[in-house]
């Protein structure tokens, strides 16, 4: 039976012809694929070398030994050296820290001669723990720029679709408009406006920033809504469902895969984003801006090996992410027209 | 008589639940839009109509020392904004800060080279999208593949390519190097996108082709092209859209002395400015404008793009293919 099925699948895939073209697109994508991986590769391994062998030889293995060699970037708070595979990493964690110095005016848009004023804030943690709350922050961010967005976007796509008055079309005209008529250097206003309002540098500033329903998720989401038959909602209306209860038992979960593979792209994207924490949260790092803050500001650490430990602490759990959830991340998406 | 009145009873019951049914859903409908309307509201609609007000504004530090007060300035603004991009020397002593003169100089060239490269994507993402689409030798893994610079955060690539560059090559990062390597990390999402389409496309339509006789360039051409031209449509609007935002890995690779390195885009020099600036400008050298003057920066480039938006837009509607 196995094999008569495996005959079947043989008999089922198509031949396919080798061109010219073929071979030109399939070198060229072997070499781009060559070109993406390598970096991965010569991270992971330099991030197990010591700063000598880094600097003697970046390309080949680590060598273990090169550890035994005392190194003063190596030396502990006790007086010993760090000898392990893992040091770059460990020191990493060791001499991570970070301090922020940020200051701005307040009071904008009230009345400004009597309440503005110039705030700063200064945040400076050394030690293990940092990473911990790095981490706390990653994962709030993370959540809120796509569990909201996300969330906002699917109900906005299904009532859009699935009612269909006036205002509905009205809204998806908005859509089209915010993304084909891109307003330039808004983020100065935006800026002041989160500083006249207080959501600047706050937690449910942040997020309530985040909750935006109306993104390219929401044509994505439209689209799905539009092609599923009514009959599915129709019948649970007849059978007495509220609104509410055939938009969470119904629609939501028939546009599942839709609806997780956005989750699952915002994550990625939340993971590593540091440009919007370090706009508008400074006083929140996620690991993503604190380690780029640690790259930048760390002198003798900045370059070589342990900077290169630091990047790896932001690119293996993504990969690995990747790896778990690359089905839901492939082929689930994709943009249509932009037609209004 | 009396089976014309349960009738009408029924009727009118009827009625009435069809419109309670209706005014429910309209509740739930102007319930559901709310929040997200709102939201529009105020970081949309508010956060520009403020832009396009601070454009002619002022604010300086009150006279007693408490708080700032604002005046309206006219075009004052749009003055410094082009006096900063056209004579930055007025701004820079060009002995001291030689890179950061030169670079606002070459801001335009590079941003359009820039662009020009986002536009080459365009038909070398589509060819190679068609490659993975048709399933040729090692689709599979190169569908994996091109995802890659998505999940990969740009730290740590532009670190290992900066280390590769100058531990391997021995080369510094120049211009070149920067065009590359933003080729590199958007070509493969731009594949991704167009192969996403592609396999979009109903499978009895290449079959069909197929059965009939035509070629994989006839197919490619005269099937696969027009039907996914709505999102060609779609990344070019935003690609067009997006010209004067785009800062290109700069603050990745430099942070915010990417122009003392000679290197600067429309987008970054915004975005540092309003990163470091404030609704009055700090003494840093990098910061070149306030709120209120990137404000109005902001507006004269919105000015610009809207219009060749909406053109390229309607341009490609009307003479592009079309799916029938």
């Amino acid at each position: 039976m196995a094999t008569e099925l495996k005959i079947t699948k043989r008999m089922l895939k198509k031949k396919v012809r080798i061109t010219p073209y073929a071979i030109i697109c399939g070198i060229v994508l072997l070499a781009y694929s060559f070109v993406l991986f390598y970096p991965l590769y010569f991270g992971l391994l330099n991030s197990m070398k010591s700063m000598f062998q880094f600097s003697k030889d970046p390309v080949g293995l680590p060598d273990f030994e090169m550890f035994n060699l005392p190194d003063y970037r190596y030396q502990m708070q006790d007086g010993t050296y760090l000898k392990s595979i893992f040091a770059n990493y460990i020191i990493v964690l060791e001499k991570l820290d970070y301090t922020i110095t940020t200051s701005y005016y307040t009071g904008l848009f009230t009345k400004v001669e009597a309440t503005g004023g110039f705030n700063s804030i200064q945040l400076q943690i050394p030690g293990y723990s940092l990473i911990l709350l790095f981490l706390w922050n990653t994962i709030w961010t993370t959540l809120a720029s796509a569990l909201l967005p996300t969330f906002w976007a699917a109900v906005l796509g299904y009532v859009c679709a699935k009612y269909k008055y006036k205002f509905a079309g009205f809204i998806y005209g908005i859509v089209i408009f915010r993304i084909s008529c891109p307003i330039i250097g808004g983020g100065s206003s935006m800026l002041a406006m989160q500083r006249a309002f207080g959501f600047y540098d706050d937690m449910f500033g942040y997020i309530f920033h985040h909750s935006n329903g109306l993104s390219m998720f929401f044509l994505i989401l439209f689209a799905y809504f539009q092609g599923l038959p009514d009959s599915y909602m129709e019948a649970a209306e007849i059978d007495g469902a509220s609104q509410l209860r055939i938009l969470f038992t119904i629609a939501l979960p028939l546009a599942g895969t839709v609806v997780s593979a956005s989750y699952v792209v915002s994550i990625v994207q939340g993971w590593n984003d540091y440009s919007t924490p370090l706009m508008y949260l400074p006083s929140f790092p996620t690991i993503a801006y604190g380690l780029f803050e640690f790259k930048r500001k760390k002198g003798q650490y900045a370059y070589g090996p342990i900077a290169v430990a630091s990047s790896m602490y932001l690119a293996i759990p993504a990969f690995i992410f990747f790896v778990a959830f690359r089905k839901k991340l492939m082929g689930n998406l994709s943009v249509g027209g932009i037609k209004g | 008589m009396d089976s014309n009145v349960n009738v009408e009873i029924n009727l009118s019951s009827k009625q009435d639940k069809v419109l309670k049914r209706e005014t429910k859903r309209k509740i739930f409908f102007a319930c559901a839009v709310a929040f997200p309307l709102f939201h529009f509201a105020l970081f949309y609609v508010y956060v520009n109509f403020e832009m396009i007000m601070m454009s002619f504004k002022s604010y300086e530090v009150a006279t007693n020392g408490i708080g700032i007060v604002e005046k309206w300035v006219g075009f004052d603004n749009f003055r410094h904004v082009f006096d900063v991009l056209f004579h930055p020397e007025n701004h820079y002593n060009p002995l001291v800060y030689a890179n950061m003169v030169k670079a606002i100089k070459n801001m335009f060239p590079q941003t359009f080279a820039f662009f020009g490269m986002t536009m080459l994507f365009l038909p070398c993402g589509i060819l190679f999208a068609f490659y993975v689409y048709k399933n040729y030798p090692l689709a599979g893994l190169f569908r994996v593949v091109l995802y890659l610079p998505n999940i990969v955060s740009s730290i740590v690539m532009t670190m290992m390519f900066n280390l590769i560059f100058s531990e391997i090559f021995h080369i510094q990062m120049g211009f070149i190097h920067l065009v590359l390597y933003n080729f590199i990390m958007g070509f493969g999402l731009n594949v991704v996108m167009y192969t996403s389409a592609m396999c979009g496309i109903d499978t009895s339509i290449p079959e069909s082709c197929e059965l009939d006789g035509a070629s994989t360039i006839k197919e490619f051409w005269f099937v696969t092209i027009p039907m996914i031209f709505p999102t060609i449509v779609t990344f070019l609007v935003m690609s067009l859209a997006g010209i004067f935002g785009q800062s290109a890995h700069l603050f990745t690779f430099y942070g915010e002395t990417a122009a003392d390195e000679g290197f600067l885009t429309i987008g970054y020099f915004m975005y540092i400015n309003q990163i470091k600036s404030d609704i009055i400008k700090p003494n840093e050298h990098f910061v070149s404008m306030s709120y209120p003057q990137l404000s109005s920066m902001g507006l004269m480039f919105t000015l610009i793009v809207v219009p060749l938006t909406l053109t390229a837009r309607r341009l490609l509607e009307k003479y592009g293919p079309s799916e029938n």
